[in-house]
């Protein structure tokens, strides 16, 4: 009984552990950095229709920074949604930008959550391509 | 009976969750200067495939965004309420060119439809 109970701690310590080094590592990523060839407000408007086709509800579309979480669902097996998808985005000049995507998982239903920076910038390219610089 | 009554209760729970297993957003985007919304009952033509052959104008980007848990998966009919909502916000007439995209994460099947809202212009 006594080894059972030890054996729990242990187990539970384990996991609190597991569930604080991802937390670590939550905060010291910084997203997926690329380079885009369109000025800013370009960006930004392909950022907000990139964020929408990803089921975004936008909360904040400021200069520069576009942000939202995506609802969240319950499912059969674990659900999804509750991810917070961000993109940054910087004039480096000459018609250039640094944009930087980043996915931030939340704890509740992080099972069912995806990391979505690759799919953001596909679709920030997508939406670039349909609407061509005047 | 109690196994009856236990069913009955996972039944009415289930049926309680529904709504919590799926959601639908959408939005529009004004092309250009924004126009007046039209009634809520205003009828929208809807084109899937071609072109109306009276003269018009884009009026905004519509999108639909349905996402379903369980495996389930939505289609064009479940999107058009939402889209038509939205064409209707937008101050189209109708709606062109809908591509619709499909993804699934997990369970979940995400269905997505970008479209035209057009304004006649005769």
């Amino acid at each position: 009984m006594f080894m059972n109970r030890r054996s729990l701690f242990g187990a539970l310590v384990m996991v609190a552990a597991l569930g604080a080094s991802q937390a670590a590592l939550a905060e010291k990523y910084e997203g997926v950095t690329v380079t885009i060839a369109a000025t800013a407000d370009r960006v930004q408007k392909a950022a907000a229709d990139a964020l929408t086709v990803l089921g975004v509800e936008i909360k904040k579309n400021e200069p520069g920074y576009v942000e939202g979480p995506r609802s969240r669902k319950f499912g059969a097996f674990v659900g999804s949604g509750g991810e917070v998808l961000s993109v940054k985005i910087t004039d480096k000049g000459s018609g250039n930008c640094e944009v930087t995507v980043r996915t931030t998982k939340t704890f509740m239903g992080r099972a069912g959550q995806k990391v979505w920076d690759q799919p953001m910038i596909d679709e920030i390219n997508k939406s670039l391509a349909a609407t061509p610089a005047q | 009976m109690v196994g009856s009554r236990t069913a009955w209760l996972a039944a009415v729970l289930c049926l309680g969750l529904l709504p919590a297993c799926s959601t639908t957003q959408g939005r529009f985007v004004p092309l250009g200067e924004p126009r007046p919304p039209r009634t809520a009952d205003a009828h929208v033509d809807v084109y899937r495939d071609a072109l109306p052959t009276r003269p018009f104008e884009r009026v905004a980007r519509l999108d639909a965004h349905l996402e379903k848990t369980a495996f389930r998966k939505s289609s064009f009919e479940d999107a058009l309420p939402e889209l038509m909502r939205r064409a209707r916000a937008a101050g189209a007439d109708a709606i062109i060119e809908p591509k619709e995209q499909r993804s699934q994460v997990g369970e979940t099947m995400i269905y997505h439809i970008t479209a035209t809202g057009i304004r006649y212009t005769d």
